[in-house]
């Protein structure tokens, strides 16, 4: 009972918060707002570590049926039910402690951020109902309770990106995130729609139990519907997190407030895919051609975002293109079977890309809203703690040796190469992606921190205060250790932690896997280390190319700029994908919605609607005339009714 | 030829259109009046023709009843126009428009 109490107030005290400051504190400065809007985030967290390491971690699911949400009499005398349930498992467990965690550091880091807005109240309830509906995405134990949660983390990612709704570019890009999600959500819907057509029932585990008591029937007889419900999952999955080809509005949505960035656009809502992914790993393992499409997808998002990092002079534009491009490393590792390194990978991505936002954060205040890493330099003497937190992070991304970023991708790399559903060539672009990342992470780092000032007011520039800082510190620590979760079998002997620790519920598509055959190839001890030589190899290969090209600042790629032309501006426009969607899809929609409006609303709609009070309008008119007072009219009418009435009586 | 009674209701007629497009064409007031006397007197005429048709006496009897309505007509009618002319310094029909819907 206990347990069920805890998870119930993790989902509710959010929301609570999210009421207070709306209705209650709507008046209130910053400082309470940002109190009660933290406060409400931090004892979940609490509530989380305490649920997470009662029962959930000994393997045992803590389930809470708070009510029945839908219920329909069906047709043939059963009824169709939807309970509002939550579960608590060890999966939804770590996702819990990352979403409470980095979110009650964020929540603390945003109360400094946004001290200066007008009113700041409306900020922190979008963050904290942003929180519920992501808690509810992950503890939801069927797949309506998740879509609530998905809808809502759209929702209130629409809501924050359009923050500064006053600015025509970021509401265009508050509903660009939006519409590409909405596309995505159509998938998700249409997956759920064909799951119950074909299971009859959208619990996870009554979905899992019935799989496993006949994987056979299911890989044989349903292969159809099966690789249907996957394929419209990953347009589910591809719209929340970034993939191609629906990755466009990530960078865009980097017009929010920079902790929204953080919180949304790097650490939580952006890993609901990989959530999901791994949460019907089960169904998604029955089809290879589902398994291979992932694997594809992931691998050419991360290697295609690395590519336009290259040439973004934004600093959160480069973050978010390797946010796309991480997350593409998460989605390859479903994708090639290894399910569980995806999560590891979201547990150190959340880590160090919220520390590099919140980074990019503190250098955007410090330089009075300047982005542009062209005019920054040298700010390591200038903000000593942002500076090394950030290079934390950035050698955690770039996968450093040591660093937690180096273990989380070096198992997805292995994977790739020896998963279930793995091909050396899927290995081969992670690892040509590993070289990309380390070569623009560290160009960002050093146009930023190193060489000279290039600021107009340098002396300006100074840290920021304790709130920023210590989220930061705490997070650029996370940055390093987080990767102990997925230490490799090589070097402790033993299976690495995240491994063990999912199989309870990755253990279903284990089984399916072996039961179908897909075994993956066993590494030797030699080979891995061989791989990860070459992973450490061409991670220290960009990064000191980058050093070299960039020692001098910004003008060192001009020479790459010249040297490589028409490309280099094609990778600086982002590929032109934004141009060719809005040739092929925008513009066709937008013409055809014109032929709408002009043909089918103006003529016909509104002609009936305006039709019926025009004609009244000239009857009554001419009905009007006989009221003139003109003494002429009256003759007229008079004359010619009788005239009329004499044509009757004698005809 | 025609008879003399059916003459009579031809220029009866005739009399009629002529004070009917008077009373719709004119604007003054008192022309309108003089004629609606023509129609009167065109429908005076079509009763006496009718009467000398039939060889009876109905027809010049209304006769007598039109004029003496057509005289008290003329009377009131004078009056209201001049009580009119009075209340608004015209006597054309277009600026009489107070009874207007």
């Amino acid at each position: 009972m206990q347990e069920q109490t805890l998870l119930t107030l993790i989902v509710l005290l959010p929301l609570l918060g999210a009421l207070i400051n709306a209705f209650v504190l709507r008046f209130a400065n910053v400082g309470v707002v940002c109190t009660v809007a933290t406060f409400v985030v931090a004892l979940p967290f609490v509530f989380s570590l305490m649920l997470f390491f009662g029962s959930v971690s000994e393997g045992t699911a803590v389930t809470v049926d708070l009510f029945n949400w839908i219920s329909v009499p069906l047709i043939n005398g059963k009824e169709f039910n939807i309970p509002f349930a939550l579960t608590a498992d060890r999966l939804s467990g770590i996702f819990l402690l990352v979403i409470t965690g980095v979110g009650s550091l964020i929540h603390l880091y945003s109360g400094e951020y946004m001290v200066h807005e007008k009113n700041p109240y409306r900020f922190f309830v979008y963050l904290n109902l942003f929180i519920v509906s992501m808690l509810l995405l992950v503890l939801g134990s069927n797949m309506l309770v998740t879509f609530l949660g998905w809808e809502g983390v759209g929702v209130c990612s629409y809501l924050l990106i359009g923050y500064w709704y006053e600015d025509k570019d970021n509401s265009m890009a508050a509903i660009k995130a939006f519409i590409a999600n909405r596309v995505g959500d159509a998938g998700f819907l249409i997956a759920m729609f064909l799951c119950y057509m074909l299971f009859k029932t959208i619990n996870y585990s009554e979905l899992a139990a019935i799989i496993a008591a006949s994987p056979q029937t299911f890989l044989a007889d349903h292969s159809i519907q099966i690789t249907l419900i996957g394929l419209c999952l990953l347009l589910g999955v591809a719209g929340k997190s970034a993939q191609i080809p629906l990755y466009t509005w990530l960078p865009d949505a980097m017009a929010g407030p920079t902790p929204v960035s953080a919180l949304i656009h790097a650490a939580t809502m952006v890993t609901s895919g990989i959530y999901l992914m791994n949460r019907v790993s089960y169904m998604l393992v029955l089809s290879p051609t589902v398994m291979t499409t992932i694997a594809i997808v992931g691998a050419a998002t991360a290697i295609l975002s690395a590519t336009i990092g290259f040439a973004q002079t934004d600093i959160k534009k480069v973050l978010a293109y390797s946010t796309c491009s991480q997350l593409g490393y998460m989605v390859l590792a479903c994708g090639v079977g290894a399910f569980q390194y995806g999560v590891s990978h979201v547990v150190t991505h959340a880590f160090f890309k919220a520390c590099l936002f919140l980074g990019a954060g503190s250098v955007i205040h410090a330089m009075h809203h300047e982005q542009d890493i062209r005019k920054m330099g040298g700010l390591l003497k200038k903000m000593p703690i942002t500076s090394v937190t950030f290079i934390i992070a950035t050698l955690a991304i770039i996968g450093f040796p040591g660093f937690s970023g180096f273990f989380s991708k070096d198992a997805i790399l292995a994977a790739a190469w020896s998963g279930p559903f793995g091909n050396p060539i899927f290995w081969f672009v992670g690892w040509i992606t590993a070289g990309f990342t380390a070569f623009y992470m560290l160009r960002l780092t050093w146009l930023v921190f190193f060489g000279t000032c290039r600021a107009e007011h340098p002396e300006h520039i100074h840290e920021t205060n304790i709130v920023i800082t210590l989220p930061l510190v705490l997070l650029a620590a996370l940055s390093i250790l987080g990767g102990l979760i997925a230490i490799p079998e090589v070097f402790t002997g033993k299976t690495d932690f995240i491994t063990q620790f999912l199989s309870p519920v990755l253990g279903q598509a284990q089984s399916v896997m072996n039961a179908a055959g897909f075994h993956g190839v066993h590494l030797s001890h030699t080979m891995e280390f061989g791989l990860m030589g070459a992973s450490v190899l061409i991670v220290l290969v960009g990064a000191l190319f980058a050093i070299s090209v960039y020692k001098n600042g910004p003008q060192g790629g001009d020479k790459f700029a010249k040297a490589f032309g028409p490309i280099y501006h094609l990778v600086r426009d982002k590929w032109r994908v934004d141009e060719f969607y809005e040739l092929i899809l925008i513009r066709p929609l937008a013409k055809f919605g014109r032929i709408l409006h002009s043909f089918i609303d103006k003529t016909i709609i509104e002609g009936v609607v305006n039709g019926i009070p025009e004609t009244l309008y000239t009857g009554t008119s001419v009905a009007s005339d006989a009221q003139t007072g003109m003494a002429r009219n009256y003759l007229k009418f008079i004359f010619i009714s009788v005239f009329i009435f004499g044509l009757i009586l004698f005809i | 030829m025609p008879s003399l009674p059916e003459l009579g209701i031809y220029f009866s007629l005739l009399l009629f259109i002529i004070g009917l497009f008077g009373v719709m064409l004119r604007k003054n007031l008192i022309f309108m009046m003089l004629s609606v006397e023509i129609m009167l007197n065109a429908a005076n005429l079509a009763f006496i023709s009718a009467s000398s048709m039939t060889h009876t006496m109905d027809g010049q009897v209304i006769m007598f009843f039109v004029m003496a309505v057509a005289a008290c007509e003329a009377g009131v009618g004078l009056a209201l126009i001049i009580s009119l002319y009075r209340a608004k310094s015209s006597v054309e029909i277009d600026d009489l428009r107070i009874l207007r819907g």
